[in-house]
């Protein structure tokens, strides 16, 4: 059962207190989520503020077929994916195809000094750096599987995209993170 | 080179993949070297992920209230839960419908009054000009009796207009 069912109908009703809860629940992940996917901390506040009052705006349309969090996370997304696609057109970058890693993140993949003896952790920056270079596809069904915890079907439903797609992009974006961490 | 195998690989990387695809996977990396390392390297990536820290963030509640608030119509601005101001304000609209229908009786008694007044004056009125008709028809009416009747008679009164135009005549 969607523990925030209650909190969504009270906000579906106009109650902003209730939705304001719901902001205090998801704010921490969510601001990681799009801190993953965006590398920069102020970007991924705008972003998710963005992405809360959409989902206000919209939750008369909201059904219930997924839980509050699956979707709140697949407007998050396509709220990142306009800020990409601008920042690309503000860049002049437009012909650049929107798979392409962010621009400015080439540089200081260098996590060496900050893998642990075991070589399992890497500091989050030298992660986030890292997620920069994954094409969006690849960093979205990546950071919703192995951080946010989504199951596939839930990550095929935010993404719109066939079960199959996930898959492959989830191996093929964790080839590529070993690649820039190793 | 995953063989094929790279969509059941990230799944077992994470223990999502089900019983028959999971036997099929291992018979295959029973004999298979580089598919027994690209398992390892996802659980590796995988659990590096998952020990990404979560780091506190700025409260952004207050600031979504605040836009979301000013973009509410100023009557819902209010918040005004009206179950409760409808079941308060009952009485006091019940007095006032009481008051106004006392009112209402107050003034259709007064303008009764008024029409019963201004039928008597008719009524006198009519009596003048009777008595003017009267005087004018009998003939052995002084001057001074008939110029008296003719000042309290309504010199909107037909007769009297008659009578006058008939003595211009």
């Amino acid at each position: 059962m969607d523990a925030d069912r209650d909190l969504v109908a009270a906000a579906a009703e106009g109650d902003i207190v209730a939705f304001e809860t719901l902001v205090r629940r998801h704010q921490t992940r969510l601001v990681g989520y799009l801190r993953g996917l965006t590398n920069t901390e102020s970007d991924a506040e705008d972003l998710a503020q963005e992405a809360f009052l959409r989902a206000y705006r919209s939750l008369q349309g909201f059904r219930g077929t997924s839980s509050f969090k699956t979707w709140l996370y697949q407007i998050a997304t396509n709220v990142f994916r306009t800020w990409l696609e601008k920042k690309r057109n503000q860049a002049g970058l437009s012909a650049v195809s929107l798979d392409a890693p962010l621009a400015g993140t080439e540089e200081a993949m260098d996590p060496a000094g900050e893998t642990n003896p075991e070589g399992r952790h890497v500091d989050r920056d030298a992660i986030d750096r890292a997620l920069a270079q994954l094409p969006p596809d690849q960093r979205e069904a990546v950071l919703l599987r192995d951080v946010e915890g989504f199951d596939y079907r839930e990550i095929a439903e935010q993404l719109d995209v066939p079960l199959g797609t996930v898959e492959s992009r989830i191996f093929r974006g964790r080839q590529r993170l070993r690649e820039l961490l190793r | 080179m995953s063989h094929g195998f790279e969509h059941d690989i990230a799944l077992a990387a994470d223990d999502s993949l089900d019983t028959d695809r999971q036997q099929r996977l291992m018979a295959h990396l029973a004999t298979c070297d580089d598919c027994r390392a690209l398992l390892a390297e996802q659980r590796d990536v995988r659990a590096m992920l998952m020990a990404r820290p979560i780091m506190p963030v700025r409260d952004l509640s207050a600031q979504i209230r605040a836009t979301l608030e000013a973009e509410q119509p100023w009557i819902d601005r209010l918040n005004i839960n009206w179950r409760v101001w409808s079941l308060r304000v009952a009485p006091i609209a019940a007095a006032l419908a009481i008051v106004a229908v006392v009112l209402v009786r107050s003034a259709d008694a007064t303008v009764q009054n008024v029409t019963l007044a201004a039928d008597a004056t008719v009524a006198t009125t009519s009596d003048d000009s009777q008595s003017v008709a009267s005087a004018l028809w009998s003939g052995d009416v002084s001057e001074d009796t008939l110029m008296s009747l003719f000042l309290r008679a309504n010199p909107d009164d037909a007769l009297s207009t008659y009578v006058s135009n008939g003595r211009e005549k």
